[in-house]
């Protein structure tokens, strides 16, 4: 077998690249994806957002109030908004306007109905507020009154398995198995267009002329494969992008290091899928003979898909450390376990390298059947016939 | 020079070339001619490697025929093919760059020849934008673009129309005189006859008949005499005692293995009427070709 030759292999790949990146439906289907993640976090954003606080106040709040009023919200995520108001006559029409959601006046706290959220958080704020102004009056200084307060017994709080965004890290765990499932099938799909469409206007018989199969199938899988990466960038790019301008709670669970491992897992993915996608496309003259060899193909990236998406549901369990080792399930699998945070490091290193050889191999294996069938444009192949065949 | 030699290629129980020799000298062009499924096409799919063949050997002046020549040869498969949606200068370009020529020079030859073409107001054109004809004759820029030592063109003339004919004729020629070896193969014999220094007549696999197109049509063994008569008072396939190729009652093309027949065939002739025309030639290449063809499918019967 010869060697690849390098300059051969690179135009190949631009070729490749520039075809797809100058079509229009490329483009089209990048802005449309981008636009979609955009339009799903603002809708997101839109439902999820909480009513914040809008708290009328008659006169001066006692020292400290609002900022206790605003610790108190800021637990629950709740932002709090203070309007300043001359009189009680201002402050119910202020209410009766929708301005505010209630006011304080004196030792009053005036609403429509009772509301439960606004009692929760102006009561302890003001009680507090009063109790350190009159424990002032009563001539503490500052330093005792704290220490006070902290004897008096305020309860500090400790959580066990301290994780504010578990359930942003669950979104993002499903988010990552489906993007790279869609971002490898899409791929898949264009190196089968690819291979297909050399075959179909039996183009490949001039290609392989001056190439040898091995650069045409290496140059195309590289150069979709850039394509692909692209893709998954600006996905990712425009997920972080639309979470950070809504102010998406997925946002903390969105690291780069996540978006780092999803493009290498990306390319591992694509690597074992991709050049098995070139294979089953180069036995086939026709499309729907294509649809028919590529059938067990997608049925392993059906199961695989699943197997991840039951995984990211219950990324403790058994299957998921299973399929998340596994080399066909892995490229899905495997981040969607890093999202929750639930795989060691060694363990990610590890199922990318088993992976990573799996790849390899698959990559041999699937070139000797491209190789083999893709010249012969004229009868739909087998994998087994393919497998034996002669030039 | 390209040297055939001894080349066999089976598919399974399918005998697909079977001990083919032939050569291209430069400045030379071979027709390669045959019926359907005699072989030419994977004979010259074999010089680009896209054949392996079972045994026999393929040298340019000497040497094993390799990637690195294929980058020197040009060639047209008989399964016309191009990107349909790339286009056309860029796509000549592409094909010339992959056979080792820079992008800037590659651009430039195909800019060229687009427009040696008349396709010079289509060099930003989609291939499938374009004609039939003009599909063809892009096709053809892709197996001329690097000025090929070598063209292998596989049935170029079929589809062409009358004035695409002339101009293949005139850029073949062109490229022979510059020093350049051509085999073409047709089913064109007329064609092949009038453009071809010398043609490798092939049938089941195997080479029938091989040389100028002058020592092929001697071949034969045979001479196909022209007789006409002036005012006939017989048929004249009537007078003359033997079978006659073509005919009508005043004129015909009679067959004759051996010059002494002249005086015989002449003597009958006469007895048909005053004879106006009495020249003898070769046979022409169609009729070496039937012959040739139909005498190894009476083999073959005879065989089975």
């Amino acid at each position: 077998m010869t060697a690849i030759r390098p300059a051969a292999l690179w135009l190949i790949t631009r070729r490749e690249i520039r075809s797809r990146v100058l079509s229009k439906s490329f483009l089209v289907g990048l802005l449309v994806t981008v636009v979609v993640i955009f339009g799903v976090f603002g809708i997101v954003s839109l439902i999820g957002e909480d009513d914040p606080i809008n708290l009328g106040v008659v006169g001066e709040a006692p020292t400290g109030a609002i900022e206790n009023l605003e610790l108190i919200a800021g637990l629950q995520e709740t932002d709090v908004e203070i309007t300043s108001l001359d009189s009680r006559a201002d402050g119910e029409q202020a209410i009766e306007d929708g301005l505010v959601d209630g006011f304080v006046i004196e030792s009053q706290l005036v609403m429509k109905q009772a509301n439960g959220e606004l009692i929760a958080f102006v009561t302890p704020a003001w009680q507090q507020a009063t109790l350190v102004s009159e424990l002032g009056n009563a001539g503490l200084s500052d330093n005792e009154i704290s220490q006070a307060l902290t004897a008096a017994g305020q309860l500090e709080i400790i959580e066990l398995e301290a994780d504010p965004d578990s359930d942003a890290k669950e979104a993002v765990a499903f988010m990552s198995v489906i993007l790279l499932f869609i971002s490898i099938q899409v791929a898949g799909a264009y190196i089968m267009m690819g291979v297909f469409e050399e075959k179909s206007t039996k183009v490949v018989e001039l290609v392989l002329s001056s190439v040898r199969a091995r650069d045409l199938l290496i140059g195309k899988l590289i150069g979709i494969g850039l394509l692909g990466i692209i893709q998954v960038a600006v996905l990712a790019g425009s997920a972080v992008a639309a979470a950070s301008i809504f102010g998406s709670s997925a946002l903390p669970a969105l690291s780069v290091g996540l978006i780092g491992t999803g493009l290498v897992w990306f390319v591992l993915g694509y690597m074992l899928y991709g050049s098995v996608f070139a294979a089953g496309a180069s036995l086939a003259p026709r499309q729907e003979d294509a649809q028919s060899t590529l059938a067990p193909v997608s049925v392993i990236l059906m199961l695989s898909y699943f197997g991840a998406i039951f995984s990211a549901a219950d990324p403790d369990s058994v299957l998921a450390r299973i399929v998340s080792w596994v080399p066909f399930t892995a490229p899905f699998a495997m981040p969607g376990r890093i999202a929750s945070g639930d795989a060691e490091w060694w363990e990610v290193v590890g199922s990318m390298a088993i992976t990573a050889f799996a790849a390899l191999l698959v990559l041999a294996l699937a070139e000797r059947i491209y190789v083999r069938s893709v010249i012969h444009t004229d009868r739909k192949l087998g994998w087994r016939e393919a497998w034996t065949l002669q030039a | 020079m390209l040297h055939i030699s001894d080349l066999s290629k089976s598919y399974g129980d399918l005998v697909a070339v079977n001990g083919v020799t032939l050569s291209v000298p430069r400045g030379r062009i071979v027709g390669f001619v045959g019926p359907n499924g005699a072989g030419k096409s994977t004979t010259m799919r074999s010089i680009f490697g896209l054949v392996e063949p079972d045994a026999g050997t393929i040298t340019w002046d000497g040497s094993p025929v390799g990637p690195e020549h294929h980058s020197r040869f040009g060639y047209m498969p008989e399964q016309r093919g191009l990107y349909p949606k790339m286009k056309i200068r860029e796509q000549i370009a592409f094909f010339a760059e992959l056979k080792g020529i820079d992008r800037k020079t590659a651009n430039n030859r195909a800019v060229a020849i687009l427009e040696s073409l008349d396709l010079g107001d289509r060099l930003n054109d989609q291939l499938e934008k374009l004609s039939h004809g003009n599909q063809q004759r892009v096709q053809l820029a892709v197996s001329l673009v690097t000025n090929p030592e070598l063209l292998v063109l596989d049935e170029p003339f079929n589809g062409l129309d009358p004035v695409a004919v002339n101009t293949l004729q005139e850029v073949l020629t062109e490229r022979v005189a510059s020093g350049a070896g051509v085999l073409f193969s047709s089913h064109q014999l007329d064609l092949v006859e009038r453009i071809c220094d010398e043609i490798v007549i092939i049938v089941k696999g195997e080479v029938r008949a091989a040389g100028t197109v002058h020592d092929v049509r001697a071949s034969a063994g045979i001479r196909h005499l022209s007789i006409e008569v002036d005012r006939p008072i017989m048929p004249l396939a009537d007078a003359i005692n033997r079978p006659v190729v073509t005919g009508s009652t005043s004129q015909g093309v009679v067959e004759i293995s051996d010059d002494s027949e002249l005086e015989s065939v002449l003597a009958q002739a006469r007895t048909a009427g005053t004879v106006t025309r009495f020249d003898y030639d070769l046979p022409d290449l169609q009729s070496v070709f039937t012959s040739i063809a139909t005498s190894s499918d009476i083999a073959e019967q005879e065989i089975s």
